[in-house]
């Protein structure tokens, strides 16, 4: 009985333990790798859109857009406006070679 | 006896710390859900305040289209600025391209575009002529490199002049767009900046083995052997180092000095005369010192047909100023 109890009780530490671990790494990591901002090769090459005072660039299926910090930022959920005009006017790229 | 009893009670004090993590490793990933799911992230290295956008509602399905970091857009803007080297009004003409303008707005810009186009005719001219000297250098197997030189410092001295002709072209263009054209602008003018000093600057002109780099590209283009590549890397050996009229440290200076005065809601042309004083021609003679070593250690090692291919190559960029549409939706 003491045995049982000893054991359930290592039971009560190592479990949460190993969740709280793999829930940190879950929620840390995964955040940088998700998204990126647009590289400055995009940026030079592409039309973006203006939405809410700023230019919104349509990158890897996601609106990104600088703040007043300079900071990219990105919509999760894709606004209205952006996606109507989107559907409107496809995103326009830029070569100035146009061999290769 | 007494040990066996205190067992549970220090495992259960210990458990103590874990369900605290737990807790708290809970909070963690209920914040960040929040942020993420209300409408707008920002990005994790970015220590910048809050956003103040708006949370918006979920938009109609528009079909996605992927939009990739690496193709041949972003690879012709690389060789591009490898082969030109006019600086911030180069930057400033190419922004203007892709600034995404209204179509009545868009016709006055380009006006203004066509002002400062015109006012770094004799720079573009001087480097046209450069790459017409190297081409012919190639195609004869071996660079005439006092007449080489000599181009360099012309499309140099071209250079020196351009910042006061073309000061009311950029107070028109200030005054013709909003605070996020202006925005978007200087951007995109940081953008080609970077892009041209990746290529001119933290490229190793030698390195056979960066995939994106000038030799690799070189690699495609003429087929190059093994033995070529390598005999080309050796000959490259290590890039030359910058001197005081070519760091591009006073380029980097004169850009940032740009992105301040053209935030501004008063665009003051006058504020940029030092900067521009400062970096005058070190864009020009930095990268157009590293285009001719580039081409002087590849020619002797190509064949003679590799040579006319190369020559051919190097006398289409002066043609890259004619902008190509590229494919919508990459």
């Amino acid at each position: 009985m003491k045995r049982t109890t000893a054991t359930l009780s290592k039971g009560f530490v190592l479990v949460p333990a190993a969740g709280a671990l793999a829930a940190a790494l879950f929620v840390g990591a995964p955040a940088a790798a998700q998204w990126e901002p647009p590289p400055p090769e995009f940026i030079a090459t592409t039309e973006p859109a203006y939405y809410e005072g700023h230019a919104a660039y349509w990158y890897n299926n996601h609106w990104y857009w600088r703040d007043d910090h300079g900071g990219w930022n990105h919509y999760d959920q894709e606004p209205r406006e952006l996606a109507d005009h989107r559907a409107h006017f496809p995103p326009a790229r830029r070569s100035w070679q146009g061999r290769r | 006896m007494e040990k066996i009893k205190m067992r549970p009670i220090r495992w259960i004090v210990g458990a103590i710390p874990g369900w605290v993590l737990i807790a708290s490793t809970g909070l963690v990933a209920c914040d960040n859900a929040s942020s993420s799911g209300g409408g707008v992230a920002t990005t994790p290295a970015s220590a910048t305040a809050p956003s103040s956008v708006a949370v918006t509602p979920p938009a109609p399905t528009v079909p996605a289209q992927p939009v990739t970091a690496d193709d041949s857009v972003n690879e012709a803007l690389r060789d591009y600025h490898r082969h030109h080297h006019g600086g911030l009004t180069t930057f400033l003409s190419m922004a203007v391209d892709t600034l995404g303008l209204d179509e009545a707005k868009r016709a006055s810009v380009e006006k203004i575009q066509s002002d400062l186009r015109a006012k770094t005719a004799p720079a573009r001219d001087a480097e046209n002529d450069l790459l017409a000297a190297i081409a012919d250098g190639v195609a004869a197997g071996k660079l005439d490199t006092a007449k080489i030189n000599a181009a360099v410092e012309k499309h140099a001295a071209a250079s020196t002049g351009i910042h006061e002709a073309t000061a009311d072209a950029l107070t028109q263009l200030h005054d013709a767009l909003t605070p996020a054209e202006r925005a978007a602008l200087v951007d995109k003018v940081k953008a080609h900046w970077e892009v041209w000093h990746k290529v001119n600057v933290d490229e190793k002109a030698g390195n056979k083995d960066d995939k994106g780099g000038h030799l690799a590209q070189l690699t495609k283009i003429l087929s190059l052997t093994p033995d070529q590549v390598d005999k080309i890397s050796a000959a490259l050996g290590t890039d030359a180092p910058a001197t005081p009229k070519t760091d591009p440290k006073a380029e980097d200076t004169h850009i940032q000095a740009f992105a301040t005065a053209f935030l501004a809601d008063r665009f003051d042309a006058k504020s940029l005369a030092s900067s521009a004083t400062s970096s005058a021609g070190h864009v020009a003679r930095h990268g157009g010192g590293r285009l001719v070593r580039f081409y002087a250690a590849v020619t002797p090692v190509l064949t003679p047909q590799q040579r006319t291919t190369l020559a051919a190559e190097i006398r289409e960029r002066a043609n890259d100023d004619q902008i190509v549409q590229a494919s919508a939706g990459k």
